[in-house]
């Protein structure tokens, strides 16, 4: 036999020859040393491709993860106890303070929703609503509680679940049987207009809207309502909630007036409190406020007399009447007129200092603190402020490692494309909400518009912590298993959030454009992942 | 066929059957199970068998996308892991045919490429210089075709019956198709990683 090609030799050690031509191939090689050589070398080389093939290499971690039980309760039980810490230190710090400051300025405690908008005003059982929806989000919280831990303590579900339907029972049974009915009230529209009359009288809560709203008559309930001008001479004895580009007040209402106007005007008297958010407040000489006032405004003018405090952010104000209790305000210019009378503690924190006229009668000198622009770089509160910041992100990561480690991986991946998650970042940052606000015009669009908004606000917030995962991976290299991801989001965080530090804009651009990508990075995976199940729906090949 | 990515397959074997009939039954953490024991595995097959890491991560979740849904079709007297991995292989070869243009030219140049006789010294020299690394570079860099047969045979350890069968050709080809495979491998790997960019976006796209 001639020497064998190297078809043969390959086809012989793969054993795919016909017996009769593998024996001429072995007793060929048993002749012939060069052929005995290739056949070698061949060997040789299939092995050396085996093992280069066959070489474990690392595994991202979203394979890799062993997705064992064990770990992911402890995870779960360790994110949901951070998130319940993260919610109750929030409520204690911002909401509980601001609640509390505004008991303090006069407003009679109850829940902060229905405080500010919804007072008496659409539903008396809104209240009870709210406490059923954290009623409800507090059995969810258990239940899902239960689950998780019903492996640990199988013996126990069924007692645990005896004990939860008895606490929703004693819980609702109750709610159900108190919560009251929402009473009647008038709703009238105005052709264009409305008046009522003087002499007349609505014994109901009355929601009106119209071009020119004027209430020369009584109203024994609340008033409520939208209109261009909105005038109040007669008197309402419930609450004046409105909305409209001049309010005027200059009859008398027993309760509170709520408003957001461009012009609030109170020359009457009012018996509780005032709210309100405006361009313009004017207080007449003859203005009377039983209990405090709390607003926002850009000009401010106070002449008459507010029983309790006046807490307020305005750029500038001019006191020239009595205040009965505290005075706080916020903003660039305060004048304190010689008729001016503050019998509480006076605070202003400004752009520029007060002029106080020698005449105002101050119980205590007015406590001035100047506003300075940007971040105080010498207070070490700012410092702990960001690393709270910092740990809020890491937390927010946490939870979204856990939840999606998925579509987590899938946006960290889709962020290794700067550019086009830039594009697609800005794109969505400006025409997400433009859409939503587009969409909220017609009735059924605000269901959507909502939940859109919501979503994206979302969204923003955590583009941050794909950007700082990808950051993270760039600088340790690739992530195997949630620990190591963990790391390089918890550094990427870090880095970032020390950028945004940096003075002179640089911190601000650079929080934008980790906004953007981030957002797009999200946007492009979200996209991926929608193609991925069509294609998967679609008809697969033969397996 | 090997059974990659589980552990200890002659063990797990009833177990696994277990597995994959809860599973089928809707049943999540013997889903999960299957995942964590076989994630793996197939994403070192998808590796090998598509040309980034990126696009066999994403492979891998649509490979198993697709078993969880084809999991009521399996046949349980067959083993799981030679089907899952066949799934795989299905999946990534029609990933790569779905890429068309690369795919209709390179089959030509498979089919004219001339075959040189290799010098077994020459062999010989690239085993001991090049690293193992270097060869699954150098298969990375290689057509779709010739890196799926190359992965079917030396990583997968599938028979000529199967890899025929797997990529559609005559169980009579397979044959040919390796060799030739392995010559655009050893060819790749002289050219090393930066001429051989340009060497393969000439021949192969």
């Amino acid at each position: 036999m001639n020497h064998f090609d190297e078809m043969t030799a390959f086809l012989y050690l793969d054993g795919q020859l016909e017996w009769a031509q593998a024996s001429e191939v072995l007793a060929h090689t048993a002749e012939c040393g060069e052929c005995r050589v290739l056949l070698e070398s061949l060997k040789r080389e299939t092995l050396w491709i085996e093992q280069s093939l066959q070489e474990k290499d690392p595994v991202p971690a979203r394979f890799a993860t062993p997705r064992r039980h064990t770990n992911l309760r402890w995870g779960w039980a360790t994110a949901l106890a951070m998130g319940i810490a993260g919610v109750l230190t929030l409520w204690n710090g911002v909401v509980e303070p601001f609640q509390h400051q505004l008991n303090q300025a006069g407003f009679s405690g109850g829940n902060l929703m229905t405080m500010l908008f919804f007072s008496g005003a659409f539903w008396k059982g809104w209240s009870s609503l709210l406490s059923f929806f954290g009623f409800f989000a507090g059995t969810v919280l258990s239940i899902l509680a239960l689950f998780f831990l019903r492996r640990f303590w199988r013996a126990g579900t069924a007692v645990g679940i005896v004990l939860a339907s008895f606490f929703v029972i004693a819980l609702a049974v109750p709610l159900l049987v108190t919560t009251p009915v929402a009473e009647a009230s008038e709703m009238v529209h105005g052709h264009p207009s409305y008046t009522l009359p003087a002499g007349q009288t609505v014994n109901t809560d009355l929601f009106v809207a119209g071009d020119f709203i004027r209430i020369e008559g009584t109203v024994n309930g609340d008033v409520i309502a939208w209109s261009e001008e909105i005038q109040i001479d007669g008197h309402v004895t419930g609450d004046v909630i409105s909305m409209g580009r001049e309010v005027r007040i200059n009859g008398q209402v027993d309760g509170n007036i709520r408003s957001y106007a461009q012009t609030l005007s109170v020359s009457g008297s009012v018996g509780k409190n005032v709210l309100a958010a405006c361009q313009d407040f004017e207080m007449g000489a003859n203005g009377k406020i039983g209990g405090s006032v709390t607003f926002a405004a850009a000009n401010a003018m106070i002449s008459g007399s507010v029983s309790r405090g006046l807490t307020g952010a305005i750029g500038d104000t001019t006191l020239d009447g009595t205040i009965g209790d505290d005075l706080k305000v916020r903003g660039d210019n305060l004048r304190i007129g010689p008729g001016a009378s503050i019998q509480g503690v006076a605070k202003y924190t400004g752009r520029h200092e007060a002029t106080v006229d020698p005449g105002a009668k101050l119980a205590s000198p007015l406590a001035f603190t100047e506003l300075k622009e940007g971040p105080s770089y010498s207070s070490w509160r700012y410092y702990w402020h960001r690393a709270e910041f910092w740990g809020a992100a890491f937390l927010f990561g946490l939870v979204l490692l856990l939840l999606i480690p998925h579509f987590f991986s899938d946006v960290v991946r889709a962020s290794k494309n700067v550019l086009p998650s830039l594009g697609f970042g800005i794109l969505f940052f400006f025409a997400t909400p433009i859409a939503a606000i587009i969409v909220c015009i017609t009735v059924i669009g605000i269901g959507l518009s909502i939940p859109t908004i919501l979503i994206w606000l979302i969204a923003v917030y955590a583009a941050q912590v794909f950007v700082a995962s990808w950051l993270g991976e760039i600088l340790l290299g690739p992530a195997l298993g949630t620990g190591a991801l963990l790391g390089r989001l918890a550094l990427g965080l870090a880095i970032i959030h020390g950028l945004e530090i940096v003075p002179y804009h640089v911190g601000f651009i650079v929080h934008v454009v980790v906004c953007w990508w981030g957002l797009g990075a999200i946007a492009m995976a979200a996209y991926r992942h929608l193609k991925r199940t069509t294609v998967v729906a679609a008809p697969p090949v033969a397996a | 066929m090997k059974t990659t990515g589980s552990p200890k397959p002659e063990e797990n074997q009833s177990g696994l059957a277990e597995l994959v009939a809860c599973a089928r039954d809707g049943n999540h953490a013997a889903w999960a199970e299957i995942y964590t024991q076989f994630a793996p595995g197939v994403f070192r097959f998808c590796r090998r068998a598509m040309p980034s890491r990126e696009d066999a991560e994403d492979a891998t979740s649509e490979v198993f996308l697709k078993v969880r849904s084809k999991l009521d079709q399996y046949d349980a007297s067959r083993p799981f892991n030679a089907w899952l991995y066949r799934v795989a292989a299905n999946h990534c070869w029609d990933l790569l045919r779905r890429r068309k243009v690369r795919q209709d030219l390179e089959t030509g140049d498979v089919e004219t490429m001339p075959l040189e006789h290799p010098d077994p010294d020459q062999l010989e020299q690239l085993i001991a210089q090049k690293s193992r690394e270097d060869v699954r570079k150098a298969l990375e860099q290689l057509p779709g075709r010739t890196r799926m047969a190359l992965t079917l045979r030396y990583y997968s350890d599938m028979s000529y019956d199967e890899i025929a069968d797997t990529l559609g050709v005559r169980r009579a080809f397979v044959g040919v198709l390796l060799l030739r495979a392995r010559h655009q491998l050893r060819r790749a790997m002289e050219q090393g990683p930066k001429s051989q960019r340009h060497a393969t976006a000439g021949s192969k796209i």
